[in-house]
């Protein structure tokens, strides 16, 4: 699995390592019971704070993709497919309608008329 | 035409050789087993006489199991030929002659004794299976050379990264013969210290642990270079700096090509190592100074191109 962080770039840090596993787990790189590689070594990879890459890692299990537990590490989720997936696609219109000029009540209103 | 020629030779070195190989054990054993002593003289002192013996049945199983890994292992060859098809044939060519042809020489220098201690066979016996060993052997590895093919399959390809890119790539192995042989000597090492001398059963027991660690091998690809330890135990350890490598080739790792399963060779010895938990999809590094290192790895062939990506910016003069 290939993480890959820009030191330049304008979206945080923990964002860009966040994005990427999201994209690994959508495209089935990474599948269910997988174990992401443990912070403390991404983070000496990547040469960022570890606390960066813990950020990332518990953004993802708030949306339900991992599971961190001490000892075993941080493990990918069943139900994880999907829910990336749609994250990863909300993601791109959230970013599009900012693009366009939308408000985010715009962009719920859009949702309510297609739904 | 070249096409029919190759053919052809595969058939012949890699099908009637093995048949060949295990014929001579068949044969010799065969038309004398009826005469010979049971024991059977298998050992001799240089002046001839007989020094060791050895059950008939036994000898039999050793001689068949011997030729039939060797005539196993040059059908796999003809079979799918890979770029170490010519030492594999040579070293399964020589073993598997060397058995059959001394076999031959001991079945004969048995028949129509009744004790072993009266058996003689002197060195002329052994040399002339050297010699016919070697003898085979030179023509196998010539045609085995003909159907290898070259030794990188795979377009080496390099992942371009920005100045401000720090990429960082994990990989992992595993390998169920690992787990299955490690479980099974903690089981027997446990039985054994129960039943039997304990300190036999802490080194069955201690084996099944290190057994346990080759289960799986993680490696790590970043800025500073490549990392490979083991699994579940963390050592061994190897970190290969970025600036001891000259180049990374995605590869087909054979366990048999390197020596079996585990870690075999040493860089500072032999100038090669490998760290193989099965055989397929391997990553092989050309390391400064001709040593070369090969580990098996699932998904290769982006490892080859993370790590041959960080080579070409690495090498790239930087502004500024």
């Amino acid at each position: 699995m290939l993480i890959r962080v820009d030191a330049g770039s304008s979206e945080p840090l923990f964002a860009q390592i966040g994005a990427q596993v999201r994209a690994a787990i959508a495209t089935g790189r990474v599948a269910e019971g997988d174990r992401l590689p443990p912070a403390r070594e991404l983070a000496e990879s990547l040469g960022v704070n570890m606390h960066t890459v813990l950020r990332a890692y518990g953004d993802l299990r708030d949306e339900g993709l991992v599971d961190m537990r001490r000892r075993r590490g941080v493990i990918v989720r069943a139900a994880g497919d999907t829910r990336a997936r749609l994250l990863e696609l909300a993601r791109e219109l959230s970013a599009e309608a900012v693009k366009q000029g939308l408000s985010k009540a715009d962009l719920r209103k859009l949702l309510e008329e297609v739904g | 035409m070249e096409l029919v020629v190759d053919k052809w030779q595969r058939r012949m070195v890699f099908v009637v050789l093995p048949v060949v190989i295990l014929g001579l054990v068949v044969v010799a054993a065969g038309l004398t087993w009826g005469d010979l002593p049971n024991p059977l003289a298998t050992r001799f002192h240089p002046d001839g006489s007989a020094t060791g013996s050895m059950p008939r049945n036994t000898w039999l199983v050793m001689q068949l199991a011997v030729a039939g890994l060797c005539a196993g292992e040059l059908a796999h060859i003809g079979r799918r030929p890979t770029p170490d098809a010519p030492i594999l044939a040579a070293v399964a060519s020589f073993i598997g002659f060397l058995v059959g042809l001394l076999g031959l020489f001991i079945a004969m220098a048995n028949e129509g004794h009744a004790d072993w201690h009266d058996v003689t066979m002197g060195n002329g016996a052994i040399a002339g299976a050297l010699g016919g060993a070697i003898g085979w052997t030179l023509p196998v590895v010539q045609m085995a050379r003909r159907i290898a093919p070259p030794h990188a399959p795979y377009a080496n390809r390099a992942m371009p990264f920005g100045p401000n890119e720090h990429p960082a790539w994990f990989g992992h192995t595993r390998s169920i013969g690992f787990a299955l042989a490690g479980v099974a000597n903690i089981a027997l090492g446990m039985v054994i210290v129960v039943t039997n001398q304990a300190w036999v059963g802490v080194v069955v027991f201690a084996i099944g642990i290190v057994l346990l660690g080759f289960t799986s091998v993680v490696v790590v690809i970043d800025g500073r270079g490549i990392g490979v330890r083991s699994g579940p135990l963390g050592w061994p350890r190897i970190r290969l700096p970025l600036g001891v490598i000259e180049e990374a080739t995605p590869v087909i790792v054979r366990a048999m090509a390197v020596g079996g399963w585990g870690y075999r060779g040493s860089l500072r010895l032999f100038r090669r190592a490998a760290w193989v938990l099965r055989s397929g999809p391997g990553l092989e590094l050309q390391l400064r100074g001709g040593q070369r290192f090969t580990v098996s790895i699932d998904d290769a062939d982006e490892a080859a191109a993370v790590l041959n990506g960080l080579l070409a910016r690495a090498a790239m003069p930087r502004s500024g």
